[in-house]
């Protein structure tokens, strides 16, 4: 499969809070050639204990499947409020997600994680299957052997 | 009005709706494996059940319930992660979980065509299609049944695609109802118009649960929960901190403290949720092997309604671009039945139909299988039909009689019957008699009295035209139909005569037969002994037939012909030399031939008669034993077939030859053969004997005396053996 690249620029501008400083971090993630239906992802922000803080990005419109991106769910992420305007299309094996949203300056390098939940339908769901610290440094991550992400890699 | 609509929603929609039964047969077939080969539930608690798999499964993060009772358990270690099939009775992994390629693409072609989410609405639309077919489809079929109420009783026999289309929706029309619905339900819910109850957010435990995990087994909320009630259990994803199981059932979600065992919350399911549910079950038919067996039995008639229905529609485009003008039923003064076997019936009854309607009248033609239990307007019933075999009904109207029973035609209604048929053959318009008959003993008046017509004969034609055409204050007249049948180039091959000298010479005439009109997708002419051969002397003349003695198989088409006075058909066969061509047409004549078995044979035959029988010889290969008796005229020249029939009596293929002479110094007949041995044929009917007769009209009653006396001695009858089959005459 040839990969497609997906952009949604900017779709997080409006639901940003009013205050602090923010920027943009660019997010963009490869999933591997795997064999099923479209993935559902969901991208989001921990504090180094795991606790959910707020949600980057969640690929997969259907809200009533968010209960199988497990931790990300149970942190608290499946609320509406969360993910209001944070939402794109799901995404297919061999395809590319990229993205950008505005970030709070706060949660850089202050010891927080970037999170990805995976699920497919009749496969498995994946919590946390990439976990990588949230710092200044552009950074990139191969994912693991049981995950849907091929490749992860942020910048601002 | 239904029925167009009925129709027109199959056109547009009926591709989608046969891909949806298809892929629904094939899912419905796969849950039933499912059933068949999970394992029967031992009405274990989840505590147990959970516990017993955690232990062999190290790193087990979830066990998953199908409603077919198998276990999906995920598990993930440093070295491993899978989902595996765990049988709940001993916790042994059965393998991995592996949804098979083939059915989640029948699954995406079921659901969603294989467009992604956007087909949806487009198995929605088969949905909606069903529904409308199906109540559509109820309706005409109460109509026809001939009331509400009769849906529920037995339909009555019959034959045809429009019979077993009715049959098959008939039983399909709950199931096909359900599932249309449902389906529907399911599309609507999909595309978010209805809520399914799913979207609700789950209320995950605010607070940490810190407390160290106690043993599975003891939790006692999971103790009091059935293993056949549950859908998903999710273990502490880490038993440091979040330390509670979250848990679904059939009717709601939960968490459960993994220390203490209680219940933190518990949310039932809300209605939407519950419905939701319980529609998706019943269009999967996940919960039970009979119900998914219905399912598939539904979509099996599905697929055939489809087909028929469409097929039928086509048969009637067909008939309507013949038809033009043709009148509802029920709104038809005229009604115009045809019973035709090769199509020049309705040939016919299309001139009638034509010209009926260019009068202005309101005529509804159909065939006869198509009669309808009341037609409300009509004053007056033409049927039109054919004769097969020995007074058969022809095959467009083999229903017609027992639907005459059930219907219930206006008591002043008119009839006029006309049968077609060849006065050769016995039972001459049979059918068409029985049909006139059973119209009486209704009570229905005749307009006309009953007419035969011979071969198509113009002027017995015409004269019916004229009084029907009084009757009904018209102008009436029928022109010549163009036969239908096939027509064959036949060259001669060789020509033997005998009796030259006399006044009627015989003819054993042999041709090669083609097509006259060779295309490719004709099949290869197919002839038997005691087929015919029909020729016609000129044009628009009706056709002399001949039989045959020799099969496709052989070199060539074998007939005997005796020239008769004035006969332009003979002594046009006569005057053909070697390598000079005829046309002609096969007509298959399958009620004179050998019945199957060893049981013996007696032919009898006069003259040019012995065509048929001396190929029904040439194929005794059996040996079955056949006694043949033959009359001719005279000895030195008149004796057909002498050296062949040697030959056979020599080779075993006949057993006895019984001759007779009319113009010898002993002046015999074949009756007089019959006679002399009466002993011997007493003895063959014993066996159960078959007799073929085939010669001229008098001497077939002569031979019929014979055998009825020789009958009556063993209290039988010629009448008897006929209706056993074992009596068969072709007689010219």
């Amino acid at each position: 499969m040839n990969k497609t690249a997906i952009s949604l620029a900017l779709a997080g501008m409006a639901a940003l809070p009013a205050s602090g400083q923010a920027r943009e971090i660019n997010l963009s993630t490869t999933l591997k050639d795997y064999r099923g239906n479209e993935a559902y992802l969901a991208i989001y922000v921990t504090d180094a204990q795991g606790a959910y803080q707020r949600t980057l990005w969640v690929a997969g419109k259907k809200a009533k499947y968010y209960k199988h991106l497990r931790d990300w769910a149970q942190g608290g992420g499946s609320k509406p409020a969360e993910f209001d305007g944070l939402t794109g299309a799901s995404v297919g094996g061999g395809e590319t997600l990229d993205v950008a949203v505005e970030l709070e300056d706060a949660l850089i390098d202050a010891g927080y994680e970037i999170r990805i939940d995976s699920a497919v339908e009749d496969q498995r769901d994946n919590r946390g299957e990439i976990k990588l610290p949230l710092t200044q440094q552009a950074t990139t991550v191969n994912g693991g052997a049981q995950g849907y992400v091929d490749r992860f890699s942020y910048h601002f | 009005m239904l029925q167009r609509t009925h129709a027109l929603v199959s056109l547009v929609l009926g591709v989608i709706l046969i891909l949806s039964a298809a892929s629904g047969l094939v899912l419905s077939g796969n849950t039933l494996v499912a059933h068949l080969r999970a394992a029967p539930s031992q009405g274990e608690t989840v505590a147990v059940v959970a516990e017993r798999i955690a232990r062999q499964l190290p790193g087990i993060e979830r066990i998953e319930r199908a409603p077919s009772g198998e276990l999906r358990v995920t598990f993930s270690t440093a070295s491993d992660s899978e989902v595996v099939l765990v049988d709940p009775a001993s916790a042994t992994v059965l393998g991995p979980y592996q949804p098979s390629a083939v059915l989640a693409w029948v699954r995406d072609l079921h659901r969603e065509l294989l467009l992604g989410s956007a087909g949806r609405w487009l198995s929605g639309l088969s949905a909606l299609a069903l529904l409308l077919l199906t109540l559509t489809g109820s309706w005409l079929l109460a109509r026809r049944l001939g009331g509400w109420r009769q849906l529920l009783l037995p339909i009555n026999p019959g034959q045809g695609l429009t019979h077993w289309h009715s049959v098959a929706a008939r039983w399909a029309l709950p199931g096909l109802l359900m599932l249309a619905s449902s389906g529907l339900y399911l599309a609507a819910s999909s595309q978010g118009w209805l809520s399914d109850g799913q979207d609700v957010d789950l209320a995950y435990p605010e607070a940490r649960y810190a407390a160290p995990a106690v043993e599975l087994g003891s939790l006692s909320a999971l103790r009091h929960l059935e293993l056949n009630d549950l859908r998903e259990l999710e273990f502490p994803s880490d038993s440091q901190e979040s330390n509670y199981y979250s848990v679904r059932t059939a009717t709601g979600e939960g968490f459960v403290n993994a220390n203490s065992g209680q219940w933190i919350s518990y949310q039932p399911h809300g209605f939407a949720r519950r419905l939701y549910e319980s529609v998706y079950e019943l269009h999967r038919g996940a919960h039970s092997p009979l119900w998914s067996l219905i399912l598939a039995a539904t979509s099996l008639a599905c697929l055939f309604l489809g087909g028929s229905g469409l097929l039928a529609w086509w048969r009637r485009q067909r008939l309507a671009r013949l038809l033009p003008n043709n009148a509802p039923a029920a709104q038809a003064d005229t009604i115009l039945l045809v019973g035709s076997q090769g199509g020049s019936t309705w040939a016919y009854a299309r001139q009638l139909h034509s010209q009926l309607v260019a009068s202005g009248v309101r005529v509804h033609s159909a065939s006869m299988n198509q009669l309808q239990p009341s037609y409300p307007q009509a004053k007056r019933l033409l049927i039109l039909t054919a004769t097969y075999g020995d007074g058969q009904a022809p095959d467009s109207a083999r229903a017609f009689l027992p639907r005459l029973e059930h219907s219930h035609l206006n008591a002043n209604l008119q009839v006029a019957v006309l049968g077609f048929g060849d006065a050769q053959f016995q039972h001459f318009c049979g059918y068409a008699e029985q049909v006139q008959q059973q119209l009486q003993q209704r009570g229905l008046q005749a307009l006309l009295p009953l007419q035969k017509i011979d071969r198509g004969d113009l002027g017995e034609l015409n004269g019916w035209a004229q009084r029907l055409g009084q009757a009904l204050g018209l102008d009436l007249h029928f022109t010549p139909v163009r036969n239908v049948v096939a027509l064959q180039q036949l060259q001669l091959l060789s020509k033997e005569v005998y009796g030259q000298h006399s006044d009627a010479p015989a003819a054993i005439l042999r041709f090669a037969v083609r097509a006259a009109q060779p295309s490719w997708w004709r099949p290869a002419v197919r002839f038997a002994p005691g087929d015919l051969l029909g020729i016609s002397p000129g044009s628009g003349q009706a056709p002399r037939y001949y039989s045959i003695a020799s099969s496709d198989e052989d070199d060539a088409l074998e007939i005997c012909v005796r020239k008769q006075h004035q006969g332009r058909c003979s002594s046009l066969l006569h005057g053909l030399q070697v390598g000079d061509c005829v046309e002609g047409f096969i007509q298959p004549h399958p009620d004179f031939r050998p019945s199957a078995g060893q049981h013996p044979l007696i032919l009898l035959g006069a003259g040019t008669g012995l065509a048929p029988l001396i190929g029904f010889v040439r194929k005794n290969a059996t040996q079955r034993p056949l006694h043949l008796y033959w009359g001719g005229r005279n000895a030195q020249a008149d004796f057909l077939y002498e050296d062949e029939l040697g030959e056979y009596l020599a080779d075993g293929r006949l057993s006895h030859l019984g001759l007779a002479f009319s113009q010898g110094a002993d002046g015999l007949y074949v009756q007089d053969r019959l006679r002399q041995d009466a002993s011997a044929l007493q003895g063959l009917f014993a066996q159960g004997a078959q007799v073929l007769v085939c010669g001229s009209k008098g001497m077939a009653a002569g031979v019929r005396a014979v055998l009825d006396t020789l009958l009556a001695q063993r209290g039988s009858s010629v009448d008897e053996l006929r209706l056993q089959g074992r009596y068969r005459e072709d007689v010219y």
